[in-house]
């Protein structure tokens, strides 16, 4: 009776009440990176209606089908990573790192893709210098390259602990966290996506 | 987590459909619509992807908040063009 009376309460004791996925450290952490995304896209788009034959010209030279792919590459990663969280929920850790791995190798199309498209633009002669449309597409793509990137290693250090069933019952923040930071990344390229490829 | 299958399906059918609507996409009316479009692939990762769904906390609604607002002030700053 003592015990039931002092154990936390959580998700698996309390049905009315569904607890934050993760650790409120990285809702913290999360909402400081989607604000300094939401200021970069509102400074593009304010650059945008002042420039606006410049960063119309700019968009002829990328590649939509390019975004269209990597916008494809990190939902798929997205949805992998749920059916991690999932597996390993279901007590099958073996398999939830089969997926966390699977997630790793889609992130890694949208970085072969992002690669690509840096490598023929600045074929093309086009650099972080060349006008202000390109000082935008670059700063932006490649701060979120960076974030793709570190979510990458990320995911690599939970699929690692997954194959060695580092998140039994009761100890899955670390895994949720993860998760969760992998797609805050999805969702700043959905709303990256229209605003530098598709909107003309 | 309510079926994740369906909602990646949702979302690459959405993402597919702003695409197709590139072309038109100079006009005020279709701007507004892959921006709408975007919210809505927005409030479905937040709440199926992240697991935010029926969770009372202020990070949820914060998070509700933020693809939709970030889509009306961009909207709105590209009538001035």
């Amino acid at each position: 009776m003592e015990t039931a009376l002092t154990a936390p309460v959580t998700a698996d004791t309390n049905p009315h009440k569904t607890p934050l996925p993760g650790d409120l450290a990285m809702w913290m952490f999360i909402a400081a990176e989607l604000s300094v995304f939401a200021l970069l896209f509102l400074l593009f788009t304010v650059l945008r209606v002042s420039n606006a034959d410049l960063f119309a010209a700019g968009q002829q030279t990328l590649h939509p089908e390019a975004g269209l792919i990597n916008t494809l590459a990190l939902l798929t990663a997205s949805w992998f990573v749920v059916q991690a969280v999932i597996h390993n929920r279901r007590d099958n850790s073996k398999t939830a790192a089969l997926w966390m791995f699977a997630a790793i190798l889609s992130a890694s199309v949208y970085v072969a893709v992002k690669c690509w498209e840096y490598w023929q633009l600045g074929s093309a002669g086009y650099d972080l210098d060349s006008n202000a449309f390109f000082t935008g597409y670059f700063l932006i793509t490649g701060f979120h390259l960076l974030h793709v990137l570190l979510g990458m290693v990320i995911l690599l250090f939970l699929a690692v602990k997954l194959l060695q069933g580092g998140y039994p019952a009761g100890q899955r923040g670390g895994l949720e966290s993860g998760a969760c930071y992998w797609h805050m990344v999805d969702l700043v390229w959905v709303l990256l996506f229209p605003l530098i490829y598709v909107i003309r | 987590m309510k079926n994740p299958h369906l909602i990646w399906l949702v979302l690459i059918i959405t993402t597919l459909a702003s695409f197709a609507l590139a072309e038109d996409s100079a006009q005020p009316w279709v701007i507004g619509l892959i921006l709408a479009l975007t919210s809505f692939k927005g409030a479905l990762i937040i709440d199926s992807f992240m697991e935010l769904h029926g969770v009372h906390h202020l990070v949820r609604r914060a998070m509700h908040l933020y693809c939709p607002v970030l889509a009306v002030m961009i909207w709105g700053i590209l009538q001035f063009q």
